[in-house]
């Protein structure tokens, strides 16, 4: 059984009315990689999710999730 | 991209020359100290100017995060593994040139190939890393 990791970081953001940018630089990545993260193909690491749930304001478990 | 460029100048303009004054490297070393000035002054040129044209287009600053790090590992293995096929293919051509004269090869052909093979694992390791910039 394998499992996808993804996120909810655009909706949440969006919701921020925070741009990709605005988000990278609060949390101090590029916006490459906010742009990577969101397509789930760079799986960020547990300081950078971290990050950004505190400065989305969700829990992580809200934020990332398992996909069958 | 810098790197991409830079060893397709290097291949256009300095490997043809290289090759062709490559037994005076051995014969007489002080022929080829001219030509490595050049190499050298010219990468120096190139790598600033390059870095100059990328200063002003990015103004921002440009931010190394963890993803770079990730991406620049990746690139040193795969580096690291495609430096290996060449050093196999340079020992497995000697063994082989040895057991045939007709194919004998001097120090100055191993030395050229080496250059070759350094030029070629850079350019191929930009090549991935540019690669994976852009899908991962």
């Amino acid at each position: 059984m394998s499992m996808m990791l993804k996120n909810r970081v655009r909706e949440f953001r969006q919701q921020k009315n925070l741009t990709q940018e605005e988000l990278g630089n609060k949390v101090g990545v590029s916006r490459q990689t906010i742009i990577s993260i969101e397509k789930y193909k760079y799986k960020p690491s547990l300081e950078l999710a971290m990050k950004i749930s505190l400065e989305i304001g969700e829990k992580i478990e809200t934020l990332f999730y398992f996909e069958e | 991209m810098v790197e991409i460029l830079y060893s397709i100048l290097f291949v256009i303009i300095y490997i043809p020359l290289i090759y062709k004054n490559r037994i005076a490297l051995l014969n007489d070393p002080s022929d080829f100290t001219g030509l490595i000035i050049e190499i050298i002054v010219a990468s120096i040129i190139y790598y600033t100017v390059s870095s100059i044209i990328i200063e002003s287009i990015c103004r921002k600053n440009i931010i190394n995060d963890e993803r770079d790090s990730l991406i620049k590992l990746k690139v040193y293995k795969w580096g690291y593994i495609i430096f290996e096929v060449f050093l196999i293919g340079l020992i497995s051509f000697t063994i082989w040139a040895n057991k045939k004269p007709a194919f004998s090869i001097g120090i100055e052909d191993l030395i050229f190939y080496i250059l070759v093979s350094v030029v070629m694992i850079t350019f191929i390791k930009s090549s991935i890393q540019l690669f994976l910039y852009r899908t991962s």
